[in-house]
């Protein structure tokens, strides 16, 4: 079992239960210089938080599983396209399994086989039938969710999840675009107070 | 730039949960480039956007990382024979990182080489089975074009030796029409000329060597025409022809040539047209001959009919 200490910073060291240890820019440079072990050391430290991201994109997890494996070799087949001063190398992985999950998401094929009726419930239903990893079980994954109203977790799932533009959003929700963007920022300062205050 | 205002405004948290346009999106990373604070607010957002996601963290299927190893082994083993020269370094090893030294502060020199997913190992002998191939499409795509000229050309001169043949034959067809029609067209305006009033006839009968012959001749005295059917007149013999000449006031006319035979009994013949005529005569001349006749190649004459 893995023992996992994020970095919050370049200089700080990742450690693994096997003792070896990366910083931030060791594991940019591995990439970058195709290390095929230490590509196997960073699908271990972030994949279970890309897949999270991309099951709940895509609530279907045959589809999660196929994105998961693109998005993966989008990054060690795009390594090269990360940039360091627009955030960290988990940030941009992220983004890269975010987008990847949300163009599948939009695309007309996915959306005529699954027909998926947005539901804020879904994160409930996800965490019941799906493994998580330790460090979840020990946060209490329905605890933080549940200092959120409904109408924030609402809108930072359409927003983030589903990728939804603060446009569609007022659509959606039947609201000013401004009001949109009053509720959001409310609801990601609420997100940041909650995190900040359980130290995640 | 009031960059309190700006951090506080909202467009950072949009920024990092992916709600901006691109447009913004850019304005935000230029900001962030340029204000250490905002830099600083982005990569807070960030780490706790990172923390926030972790909530959802789902360990994948095993069989999923065995899949992506596998495919990433294959390429860089197909990326390594083609850079075999070239030692690759290891970060997994830290006793081997002393061997080669990364970029301290632009690691983006480092550029992987696009991957290539054939193995290059194979990549030479690929190729020449790629040029192989592209000629061999090339002289079958030529082949196929050159028979399809051919056969369009052979086509072509088939098409053009019956168009020919084709021609011939209608060329004949006219011309036998043609003639025809010279022979006819004066029965066919005899048919309507003759119904004139105006259009008298004048029968002649042969003597001597050429009894038993006869000739009608037709006259309009006002339009002037001439008409002349050979009912019964033998060929001329060689180097002879048989002509028709008008006498008025003991002035020869020439009246012209006409044919004789069989085929003529029945067609009407469009003779010279003839102003004044008492008389018509029949000569047997020389071929040629446009001189008025002897009294001895005289063989039919007649007076015009009234």
């Amino acid at each position: 079992m893995f023992v996992i200490y994020l970095t919050v910073n370049n200089s700080t060291r990742i450690n693994l239960e096997s003792s070896v240890t990366y910083t931030e820019t060791e594991l940019v440079h591995g990439l970058l210089a195709r290390d095929e072990k230490l590509f196997s050391y960073i699908y271990d430290l972030y994949s279970p938080a890309l897949f999270g991201v991309i099951s709940k994109v895509l609530n279907d997890n045959a589809a999660a599983n196929d994105v998961l494996q693109e998005v993966f070799l989008k990054i060690w087949r795009n390594a090269d396209t990360y940039n360091e001063q627009k955030g960290r190398l988990f940030t941009w992985m992220l983004n890269v399994a975010r987008n990847t999950a949300i163009d599948l998401l939009r695309s007309k094929s996915f959306k005529q086989e699954q027909k998926t009726i947005y539901n804020t419930d879904d994160l409930h239903a996800l965490k019941e039938t799906t493994p998580v990893l330790p460090i979840n079980d020990q946060l209490g994954f329905s605890q933080v969710l549940e200092r959120l109203t409904k109408e924030q977790r609402q809108l930072i799932d359409l927003a983030y999840y589903k990728g939804c533009t603060q446009e569609e959003i007022a659509r959606i929700m039947d609201v000013p675009l401004g009001t949109v963007k009053t509720r959001m920022r409310n609801a990601i300062q609420q997100l940041r107070t909650i995190i900040n205050s359980t130290n995640l | 730039m009031d960059v309190q205002h700006y951090i506080s405004s909202g467009i950072l948290e949009s920024y990092v949960f992916g709600m901006l346009p691109e447009e913004e999106q850019i304005e935000v990373e230029i900001a962030a480039l340029q204000y250490p604070d905002i830099r600083a607010a982005v990569r807070a957002l960030q780490q706790e956007k990172e923390r926030f996601v972790q909530l959802y963290a789902i360990t994948p299927p095993s069989v999923i990382k065995e899949k992506i190893l596998a495919i990433i082994h294959e390429e860089e083993a197909a990326a390594g024979n083609s850079m075999e020269l070239q030692p690759k370094p290891s970060l997994s090893d830290p006793t081997s990182q002393q061997q080669y030294k990364l970029p301290s502060s632009n690691h983006h020199t480092i550029k992987p080489k696009p991957i290539i997913h054939k193995p290059a190992s194979k990549s030479s002998s690929d190729l020449k089975w790629k040029y192989a191939t592209a000629a061999i499409i090339i002289v079958l795509v030529g082949s196929v074009l050159l028979n399809f000229f051919f056969f369009n050309a052979s086509n072509d001169y088939e098409g053009r030796y019956k168009e020919l043949i084709a021609t011939r034959e209608k060329l004949d067809e006219q011309k036998e029409q043609q003639n025809q029609t010279a022979y006819q067209s004066p029965s066919n305006n005899t048919n309507s000329s003759l119904k004139d009033p105006d259009f008298k006839l004048t029968h002649l009968e042969g003597t001597s060597n050429y009894e038993g012959s006869s000739i009608d001749i037709g006259w309009n005295n006002h339009s002037n025409a001439v008409l002349l059917l050979a009912q019964l007149m033998p060929l001329p013999p060689n180097g002879k022809q048989f002509h028709l000449w008008a006498i008025h006031n003991s002035t020869f006319k020439d009246a012209g040539v006409f044919n004789t035979g069989a085929n003529m009994t029945k067609v009407w013949q469009q003779m010279k047209e003839i102003k004044n005529a008492d008389s018509f005569i029949i000569s047997l001349q020389t071929v040629g001959s446009t001189t008025p006749p002897a009294k001895e190649e005289i063989i039919m004459s007649g007076h015009r009919t009234q």
